[in-house]
């Protein structure tokens, strides 16, 4: 006779969401995102130390503040996103470390895919400005 | 019997949100790689003629001059490879979101790790040239 009972109590575990769960990847995958994950975090660093150091060297009006606070916003989420990935590195909680990475580094190429997007149509129309001018 | 998709255990399994993410990244590293690539490939034609053009007064001015001239093709040319890596790692994400095998989760990273060393090496290289900057003001 089956152990099943279709009127048992739902379960609070059952419908828990899958936190925890850890992916099957070889080692030397591991240390792939680990290593990307560390040279991430260094670049980060690098770009954060080279913009505080332009604010207190340059100055700026309005704009260049709005552009460099703009373009800092980049590396912090370069280094959000390897930290978060870094957690890929032993197995654990790898779901939600790939799904935290992803959508910092989403955010990276967006605002950056954005800025050069930009600056494609801002050369474009001003090559056409200069033709018609 | 189809062939074209990994036995199950094979796959990694990710739920909806994370492959949401996955395809929304992989869409914007293709459009950012794409736009990256036009531009350096567009610098990189116009340095480079201008230096062609210049080369007789670039090694006038000694080799070393000359060599220093250069590194603005250097850094454009570094932001190219990025652009077709950027671009290279979108399309693994795709794959990815396509397949879920963890093969295309090996090919994605090792495409980002080349993109974020460039970005390691030109950000190391403006941090020294901040460095200079505020080394020359004092």
């Amino acid at each position: 006779m089956s152990d099943f009972n279709p009127y048992s109590a739902p379960s609070a575990a059952a419908d828990a969401p899958a936190l925890g769960r850890s992916f099957e990847l070889s080692d030397e995958v591991r240390r792939l995102v680990a290593r990307t994950s560390m040279v991430m975090i260094i670049a980060a660093s690098l770009q954060l130390a080279s913009r505080v150091i332009d604010l207190f060297t340059t100055e700026f009006d309005e704009f260049d503040v709005a552009l460099t606070a703009l373009l800092g916003v980049v590396p912090v989420f370069i280094l959000l996103a390897g930290a978060a990935l870094r957690r890929m590195a032993t197995p654990g909680d790898d779901q939600n470390a790939l799904l935290t990475g992803l959508r910092r580094l989403h955010v990276v190429f967006f605002i950056k895919g954005l800025i050069l997007l930009l600056l494609m149509i801002g050369s474009c129309l001003t090559v056409l400005w200069t033709f018609l001018a | 019997m189809d062939n074209s998709s990994p036995p199950y255990e094979q796959t990694l399994g990710l739920d909806h949100e994370t492959l949401g993410v996955a395809d929304k990244l992989g869409r914007w590293l293709r459009i950012t790689g794409s736009i990256q690539l036009a531009l350096a490939g567009l610098a990189i034609l116009f340095f480079g003629l201008s230096a062609a053009c210049g080369l007789t007064t670039m090694l006038s001015l000694g080799l070393v001059a000359a060599l220093l001239m250069l590194i603005p093709l250097l850094i454009i040319g570094g932001y190219l490879l990025q652009g077709l890596r950027i671009q290279a790692a979108g399309e693994q994400f795709a794959n990815l979101v396509d397949e879920q095998h963890p093969d295309y989760l090996e090919l994605a990273f090792g495409r980002l790790h080349t993109v974020f060393v460039i970005e390691l090496v030109i950000g190391g290289f403006w941090l020294l040239e901040s460095l200079l900057e505020l080394g020359g003001q004092k």
